[in-house]
């Protein structure tokens, strides 16, 4: 027989050759005089703690998310803004008396042109611009 | 033996998959994998093997750690109990890795001195082998006065198992089976901060 190469991490050998050895060891020698009931009833009770403790978990990070997405600056909202929104949003714009919008050229704007056309009016529009 | 199927199939499992496996588990699994815990926990302050065993069911419940579908369920709590142990010995300078720690090479094999110069391309690190001398150290002292149980793990440390290791051992197959539930209870039951003594 020959021996297989030393490990560098003996413990790490050491732990493959147990699980290899508790998973082709019989379940009757695994239990030896043990309750199996009991025994599987102590697992699942580790189990359904885990499930809880785990759905902790989780909750904790989606708030944790939340709170972050909440700090964020309305900047990067608007980074997401739906262009399709922004054009209705200016179409609508074209009927304020205080703004002053070329209809026509609505259309012929780039998806750029209108995000920054959007940002403009919707500025104005917050710091209370009085129509003309 | 173990009963748990293994799918060949896939890298990583969907919760609900690996929640039905955990409930599959026969009560002989339970004792497997408690037994894992009970070899890694070593050093870890204030953690039983329970603690260990659910802390890394959690981890594959919350979804911080994968499944990997095509591993035994044992390798896989393996695995991940290991990792978290280390983990832990680390974050509460539980560690065994200390430099003014002295290895008493006749524990740990005649490279201990050597620990400070490996370099590993299996991803090994210095501090891993370390650790693991060190884990080691403390599994034989716990098993002082027990020859047996000594010379079991040893060869198992070796790499050798099964039929290979009952034949270096020069055991026939009821001593070796005997033996080999006695280390599993005895590892089950060890004293979690034997690293610390």
């Amino acid at each position: 027989m020959t021996k297989p190469m030393k490990s560098a991490d003996e413990f790490q050998t050491f732990l493959d050759s147990f699980v290899a050895e508790l998973i082709a060891m019989p379940d009757d020698q695994i239990l030896d005089a043990k309750n199996p009931e009991e025994v599987r009833a102590r697992g699942l009770r580790l189990l359904e703690a885990a499930k809880k403790e785990a759905g902790r978990r989780r909750m904790a990070a989606a708030k944790a998310q939340l709170q972050a997405r909440k700090g964020q600056p309305a900047a990067q909202d608007s980074e997401k803004l739906d262009i399709a929104q922004a054009r209705q949003f200016l179409m609508q714009a074209q009927n304020d008396p205080r703004f002053t919008l070329a209809a026509r050229k609505l259309g012929e704007l780039s998806d750029e042109e209108i995000i920054r056309l959007y940002r403009q009016v919707k500025s104005l529009h917050e710091n209370g611009v009085e129509p003309k | 033996m173990s009963a748990v199927p293994i799918d060949p199939t896939g890298p990583g499992l969907p919760r609900a998959e690996i929640e039905a496996i955990l409930a599959g588990f026969t009560a002989a699994d339970w004792e497997r994998a408690e037994a894992i815990a009970g070899a890694l926990c070593g050093g870890v302050l204030g953690w039983t093997a329970e603690d260990l065993l659910q802390e890394a069911l959690t981890k594959f419940l919350e979804g911080a750690r994968t499944w990997p579908s095509s591993v035994h369920p044992m390798v896989v709590l393996k695995n991940v109990m290991h990792s978290i142990a280390s983990n832990e010995r680390k974050s509460n300078r539980a560690s065994p890795i200390d430099a003014k720690v002295e290895v008493d090479p006749f524990e740990t094999g005649e490279e201990a001195e050597k620990v400070a110069t490996v370099r590993s391309s299996t991803g090994i690190t210095p501090e891993d082998v370390a650790s693991g001398k060190q884990q080691m150290a403390a599994l034989y002292a716990a098993l002082a006065g027990d020859d047996d149980l000594q010379m079991l793990v040893m060869v198992w440390a070796d790499g050798l198992r099964g039929e290979d290791a009952r034949a270096e051992l020069e055991w026939d197959e009821k001593k070796y089976d005997a033996e080999r539930k006695r280390l599993t209870r005895r590892l089950q039951k060890l004293d979690p901060q034997r690293s610390q003594k």
